[in-house]
Formats: structure tokens, C-alpha cells, sequence
């Protein structure tokens, strides 16, 4: 059932048709200084050393991987003038483009590939995924990388478009290793890393000599145009000032707006809300390795004794932002997305609910639902809903709200937890998706699945890994090693005159491609 | 008096190292893991057990305090986890923002208390009186972030005076550096100039009452050199005593204004330290405040004496 969000992800089009169009047809010529507010930074801009993706930002308009992701998710050549794999699959040969150079003057070549990509092999999260499939990297010649991976597997641009493996000259990498920050960015991307303040802000100044690709931009895909001279990143965690700040004209854009905030964004005179929708799913992710979640039954049970709607409304606050979907995949526009498995989604079921609790060992024990107090809108406020909800049928939640230092460190421990809130954007690829790693906290390791998702890391053809996805799917709807309430939307202000700005999950740190305002 | 000073540096070592140890033991027993906040909630087991080996903290706490305490000793705070920088290079920067936002608060605390504080105990129970202890009442119930957030509203978005956040610093210039802390300063300061008001009013009415005022009066000495240089001065005692508290109060209670505005300050830096759980950066912040605040409360109690001549230090 997809409902809702129509309305606002209507207009966020036709936001977004419009100011593509205003752009285009204004010939927009490069100038001025976009300053944008945004939550956090970490201390340092090296994306590899987190898979905090918050932290990417810098980055992102910084540097470039050898593949970026469009707007259906896809990854298409960046740095990458082209790719092909072996007969047997086996071996993944990526040639450079040629003539680019990164910031600091030198040229880009494999060695720096190579010295990158062993970082990211080493590092969390995606690279450990990438580490998983790859023997090893090679340069042959300068222009050449050749990855030799376990098996064949078609999964690696996709694990390549991603921030944390960006190129970075092996000069500036040194000897660093992936938990190792460094402290500037040497890159190829059309903005250099010019003040870096932590906690502050970052000053990025346009790089004359950078070199884009000549595709039409789609994502962090094709053309980049660096519109702006200069592009000012500037910390203001309070989302109110981040607001009042757009208000006066101190910043052009303010990241990240609670949607309480779209009416008098709405109202305000010379700004406006952006909507992304389909921008992640709210969840909770159940202990299937031990303790009383391992019981598939009580998961069936608490399941179907779920009402999403009043979940998604005790979190979001306003119907117009979120949707009642159960694609674990939460953008529509990516080629992943499916509701394969799912009946009657977000309504609930008293008959189920009595049927699984009889054929389950549950007798009532309290189960340990952790909650990051630092989220609390998104996460407290699903977590007590569902507890309300699941006290009808006497099912017991006992909500443990702790630190995000603690509850990283908890939920990772399986006799700490039972159940934790949590969140799932869209992935490039489904191997990919955290919640589907057996270590990932949760422990869902169940032999059927274990399987389907060797055959996707293995299967070349995409129509048949999109049917392995699905029953994977299908197999998580039976399962539930984990729960979605919905989709959110996220919302984010722009002032009058800003162009180019995107509408989209994907690519939401495009600052290069957006226009400030005319002085 | 140089006993007396000796005496107090010898109390300020107690001062500094309860808090401190107390400090490094609560951060060490307290459930969270500094390398799961750094490689994020993606981490395998593995690669958080290899970043603890890393940043030592896979020894023994009773290793990891002798450690420590070595390190104070030798000036040597370590290296802060985040940051990958020697602690002792990354407070200053943070301390600077935060000293600076406090001095002010606390000039526009004291020149409010004080002036209002007068305004009232001459106006004693009129209307004038009245509304200045109303607002003093006020001040001191109303959060100190609520107020910053209504001074942006009215000053920032309404007025367009002053910026909505951000930091300037002085080397930018003198107006720059003003409109970007008068805001944060004056919702810093408020609360505390309310409380130097009720002081200073108080303290007024029972010099305004002493036999040495009615000499002086009697002596025909201008009401203004009266109020001025006897009772002020006298009455400007115990507000001192506020001052030092307050300027204490501000350094480690700057945190949500600092959020607010967007200041990079030493309270900040140290909550978010202590949510990523960066020992030695917080133990490097409880530090410098500590010294800071002991260093201020002798120096108050040092400018007792130059207020009132009776009061002598042996």
C-alpha cells in the first residue's frame, strides 16, 4: 500500500523539474558562494575511517570514486573510463580516464587506486564487504587496475560508488591506515578542501582545472557543474537556527529541517521546504541469534499485532511525510525495489498474533528494546507505540534508552539485547544492505537466506538476481528478522534563487551541482 | 599574604585532581566504546577489538590509570581519539571560545545586576522597584536556552541586528566579533545579572541603612559621591561573591548556548567528547575548567581586599 507522500512527492517534483529547467534556461554562469547549514561534522573530512554516512559530506564534493550512483541507484563510471570482466568472471579490469590529475597537481594514476582501495578493503561497514569479494588489487600499467576477486560477482561498482571509497593520491595516504584520519583531501573532484574547522565549518573553493564527465548529471553520476566559486559548510546544530538562519539570508540552504518545520518554510517569504521522499525506513531489528527473539514465532506474532500507521504518525508528526510500504528497498526508483512476500501490509491481525504466540515459547518475558536516546523523534517515539501496541496482546517491550555510545556497543552483544530501533536507506545493491550481514547486530543467519544471498553475490544476470532478491524478500516477510514500520521523507530549505538543488534520495550531498543565488 | 597565596595553590591541587580521577574512572566504567563511535554501527567485532589494541585501551585500567597519571605529570594530556591530536593542541582552541563568551557574559551580568540592582534599592517599594524585581524574577526562572532562542527570534529574524549563530573571532575585527557574542553572551549572562540584581539591591538597602552613610550625608557630600563611592562600593561585595560563582557557573554551563549559536567552545567540545566517548579529550576539558574556575576564585577572593581595606589575607 503506498500512500501519503503523493501529494508532497508531487510538488517536490515539480520543485525540482522547475528549478531544473530555471537553471537550464537561465545558462547559469559559475559565481558566488553557497553557504549551507548543516547538523554535524565529524573532526576530520577523511570519509574512510566511519560508516557514519553524515560524515561523507566533505567528501562528497570533494572527491570522486571510480563509480558514482545516478538517480535509479545504478553505478556508472566516474573516475572509470570503462570496465569488463574476464570470461570466468573472476577478474574485474577498470581503465582510468585519462589526463586527470588530482588537486594538489599530480596525475591520477592505478598506483592511487590501488593504494585507496586497499584502505577501503581494510576499513568498516562497505569496505569489508568489498574485502570479502576481492583476493586482490593490481595496477599492470598506469592506466590500469585489475581487481581479482574470490568468484564471479558483479556486485563491486556498486561497492565502489560509494563515499568511503573515494580516490585519494597514495601521497597523501601515505602510510595511513583505515582507522588512521587524515586531516585534508587530495582528490579529483571540483571543489578543494580549503578550511577544514571542526566543529565549525569547511570552506570548499572551486578547482579550476577539474575535469568533468560529459554525461547530463543524474545523482552523483555525470556532469558536475561547481556552479558556485565558493561552497561554505557551516555547523549549526540546533535545527531551529538552521531554519532562522535561512530565514534571514545568512545561508542559502539548511540541511536536514525536522518536517514540524514545513508550514512556515512554506509561509515564509523568499524560501521554501524541499522534500526527499522515499528517503529511508523506520525499523526494528530483532535478536534472532539467542534470548526470547530468537523465536521466529513471536516475531510472526509481534508482526502481525503491528499497526504501522499510528507508528509512522508517532515518529514522522505529519502524514504528508512518510508512507505505509513495506519495500525493504524504500526509494521506488531504484531497479530493487519490491514488495515480494508481502500481503496486508501495516494492518493488524488479532487471529495471527493469538496463532504465532500459541506455537511460540513466549511466556510474557520482558524483551529489551534498545533506543539511541540521541534519536529520540525517530526512534523513542516508534519504540513506545509499539510497545503500547504490542501490550494488548501481553506481549512485554521494556525500552532501554542509552547513549549512541552505548547502544552501538549493546546491541552488538547478543545476551545485551532483544530488539533495537533503527533505520535502512536505500542500497546500491542488495548484498549490500547491513541488516542482510550475518554479523550485522540482529544475527540473521538462517541457512535458506545464507544461500539466496551467496547466489546474489554470485549471479551476473540482473533479472535473476532481482528474483534471488525477491525471495530473500519474501523469506524476511516470513521471518522477520527485522520489522518496517514505513518509508520517511526527509526534509531540507532552500532560499529563492537557489538552482540545481535535488529532490532525490540519492545524492544529497550534490552541493556542486547547485546554483546560489544571484547577488 | 604570600603564605596566604601559597596556601591556596597548595588547595587548588586537591581541587583539580578529585574531579579529575573521578572523571577517569566514571568514563572508563561506563558502558559505550570510543572505536564503535569512530568506525560506526557498520563495524565488524574484529575491527573494533583491533581499534581498541590501537588506541590502548585493551589494557588493564589499573595500566591505563598509571598511564595516565604519568601523563599529567609529565604535561603530556595524550592524543585526543577523534581529533588524532595532542590534546594539549586542541583545547586552547575550543577554551579560547568559551573564556571569551564568559568575560562578556559576565561584564553585561555584572554592569546589568549592578545598575539595576542600584536603580531598585533607590526607588525602594515604588513602582520602578517593583518592575525591576518582577523582571529579576523573571530572569532567573526563564532557561537560558528558551531565552536565546527568543533573542534570535526577536534580534536575528525579526530586527535583522545581529546574526542568526556563528563564531567571529576578534582578529576579524572588533564589530564583527561583537554582533556574533552579544547575543550568545547576553542569554549566557542574563540569568545571573537577575541574580546580581536581587544581591545588589539587597545589599544596598542595608548599607543605605549603616551610620557611616548618614555621616556622610550629614558630612554634605553629593548624593552621587554618597551612593558612588560609600555605598556601592561596600555593597558591591557580596555581588563579587556572585560574580565568582557565576563565572564558574558560565564556564561549564555555556554548553547549550554554545549549541545554540553554534560557538565553538570548550562546553560543546566537552559533550561531545563525552558522547564519543574521547577519554582524553574530556579528561583534557575537565582540566583546564577546573584550573580555570580555581585560578577565578582565588582571584576573587584576592579582590575582596582591594574592596573593602578592613578585610586583610594572612
Amino acid at each position: 500500500m503506498r500512500h501519503s507522500m503523493t501529494r508532497l512527492g508531487t510538488k517536490a517534483a515539480l520543485l525540482a523539474g522547475a528549478a531544473m529547467i530555471a537553471g537550464a534556461a537561465a545558462a547559469q554562469e559559475q559565481g558566488g558562494t553557497l553557504t549551507v547549514g548543516i547538523s554535524q561534522m565529524p573532526p576530520q573530512p577523511d570519509p574512510v575511517v566511519t560508516t557514519f554516512g553524515i560524515n561523507w559530506m566533505t567528501a562528497a564534493v570533494v572527491c570522486e570514486g571510480l563509480f558514482a550512483v545516478d538517480n535509479s541507484w545504478t553505478p556508472q563510471p566516474m573516475l572509470a573510463e570503462s570496465f569488463e570482466y574476464s570470461d570466468d568472471g573472476t577478474l574485474l579490469t577498470i581503465t582510468l580516464r585519462d589526463g586527470l590529475t588530482f588537486q594538489s597537481g599530480e596525475p591520477l594514476t592505478s598506483a592511487d587506486v590501488v593504494a585507496s582501495l586497499e584502505r577501503f578493503r581494510a576499513a568498516a561497514g562497505i569496505g569489508a564487504s568489498f574485502a570479502a569479494v576481492t583476493e586482490s588489487i593490481s595496477a599492470p600499467d598506469d592506466m590500469t587496475v585489475e581487481i581479482q576477486l574470490t568468484g564471479p560477482t558483479p556486485i563491486v561498482p556498486g561497492l565502489l560508488a560509494g563515499t568511503q571509497a573515494v580516490i585519494m593520491s597514495a601521497s597523501s595516504i601515505g602510510d595511513a591506515s583505515a582507522t588512521e584520519a587524515l586531516s585534508g583531501l587530495d582528490c579529483t573532484g571540483p571543489y578543494t578542501l580549503t578550511d577544514y574547522r571542526a566543529d565549525q565549518g569547511v570552506t570548499l573553493t572551486r578547482w579550476e582545472d577539474y575535469q568533468p564527465r560529459e554525461e547530463e548529471s543524474s545523482g552523483e553520476a555525470g556532469m558536475k557543474h561547481a556552479w558556485a566559486d565558493e561552497i561554505m559548510l557551516r555547523l549549526m546544530p540546533e535545527p531551529s537556527v538552521r531554519r532562522d538562519s535561512l530565514v534571514t539570508g545568512e545561508i542559502d540552504v539548511a540541511m536536514e529541517l525536522p518536517t514540524d518545520f514545513y508550514e512556515q518554510l512554506e509561509s515564509a517569504p523568499g524560501v521554501q521546504p524541499v522534500i526527499v521522499a522515499n528517503n529511508q525506513s523506520l525499523t526494528a531489528v530483532f535478536n534472532t541469534q539467542e534470548g526470547v527473539m530468537a523465536d521466529v514465532n513471536l516475531r510472526r506474532a509481534i508482526y502481525h499485532a503491528l499497526e504501522m500507521e499510528p507508528i509512522m504518525l508517532a515518529s514522522v508528526g505529519n502524514p504528508e511525510f512518510y508512507e505505509i510500504d513495506g519495500s525493504w528497498i524504500p526509494d521506488p526508483n531504484s531497479f530493487w525495489y519490491t514488495t515480494a512476500g508481502i500481503d496486508e501490509f501495516g494492518q493488524p491481525d488479532p487471529a495471527k498474533v493469538e496463532e504465532y504466540l500459541a506455537a511460540s515459547d513466549y511466556n510474557g518475558e520482558p524483551i529489551r528494546w534498545l533506543v539511541a536516546s540521541e534519536q529520540y523523534q525517530k526512534h523513542f517515539l516508534t519504540a513506545v507505540t509499539v510497545a503500547q501496541q504490542l501490550g494488548d496482546y501481553g506481549i512485554n517491550v521494556e525500552i532501554q534508552e542509552n547513549p549512541m555510545a552505548n547502544y552501538i556497543q549493546m546491541r552488538a552483544d547478543p545476551t545485551q539485547m532483544d530488539a533495537f530501533s533503527s533505520f535502512l536507506p536505500t542500497y546500491i545493491d542488495p548484498t549490500s544492505i547491513a541488516y542482510l550481514n550475518p554479523t550485522y547486530p540482529g544475527f540473521w543467519t538462517d541457512p535458506e537466506k545464507m544461500e539466496l544471498m551467496a547466489q546474489l553475490a554470485e549471479t551476473i544476470d540482473p533479472d535473476e538476481r532481482k528474483a534471488i532478491f525477491e525471495e530473500v524478500h519474501a523469506l524476511a516477510y516470513d521471518q522477520f528478522p527485522f520489522i518496517k514500520y514505513g518509508t520517511e521523507a526527509n526534509m531540507y530549505g532552500v532560499r529563492e534563487g537557489v538552482e540545481g538543488y535535488t529532490t532525490t534520495a540519492v545524492g544529497g550531498y550534490t552541493f556542486y551541482n547547485y546554483a546560489p543565488p544571484a547577488e | 599574604m604570600l603564605r596566604y597565596l601559597a596556601k591556596r595553590f597548595l588547595l587548588i591541587l586537591p581541587t583539580i585532581f578529585v574531579p579529575l580521577i573521578m572523571v577517569f574512572l566514571l568514563l572508563r566504567l561506563a558502558p559505550g566504546d570510543p572505536a564503535g563511535m569512530m568506525l560506526g554501527d557498520q563495524a565488524t567485532a574484529d575491527q573494533l577489538a583491533a581499534l581498541r589494541a590501537e588506541l590502548g585501551l585493551d589494557q588493564p585500567l589499573p595500566v591505563q590509570f598509571l598511564l595516565w597519571l604519568k601523563g599529567i605529570f609529565t604535561l603530556d594530556l595524550g592524543n585526543s581519539i577523534f581529533f588524532r591530536e595532542p590534546v594539549m593542541e586542541v583545547i586552547p582552541r575550543y577554551a579560547g571560545v568559551t573564556i571569551l563568551l564568559t568575560l562578556v557574559a559576565l561584564t553585561l551580568a555584572i554592569v546589568i545586576g549592578v545598575v539595576m540592582g542600584v536603580i531598585s534599592a533607590l526607588n525602594r517599594n515604588n513602582p520602578v522597584d517593583r518592575g525591576v524585581v518582577t523582571s529579576a524574577v523573571l530572569g532567573i526562572s526563564l532557561p537560558e536556552f528558551w531565552f536565546a532562542l527568543l533573542l534570535i527570534f526577536l534580534f536575528s529574524v525579526t530586527l535583522r541586528w545581529f546574526p542568526v549563530s556563528g563564531w567571529t573571532p576578534p582578529s576579524a575585527g572588533l564589530i564583527a566579533f561583537g554582533a556574533s557574542i552579544f547575543l550568545p553572551a547576553l542569554a549566557l549572562g542574563i540569568r545571573q545579572s537577575a541574580l546580581m540584581t536581587r544581591m545588589m539591591r539587597s545589599s544596598m538597602l542595608d548599607v543605605m541603612d549603616e551610620p557611616y552613610i548618614t555621616t556622610a550625608r550629614a558630612q554634605g557630600l553629593p548624593e552621587r559621591k554618597v551612593i558612588g563611592s560609600y555605598a556601592m562600593r561596600t555593597a558591591s561585595i557580596p555581588v563579587l561573591t556572585v560574580a565568582g560563582l557565576a563565572a564558574g557557573y558560565m564556564l561549564g554551563g555555556a554548553v547549550a548556548i554554545e549549541i545554540v549559536f553554534a560557538l565553538p567552545g570548550l562546553g560543546r567540545m566537552l559533550v561531545e567528547a563525552v558522547a564519543r566517548r574521547d577519554y582524553p579529550l574530556v579528561e583534557g576539558g575537565v582540566l583546564t575548567i577546573s584550573l580555570v574556575l580555581a585560578v577565578l576564585n582565588l582571584v576573587i577572593d584576592l579582590l575582596y581586599a582591594v574592596l573593602d581595606p578592613r578585610i586583610r589575607y594572612q
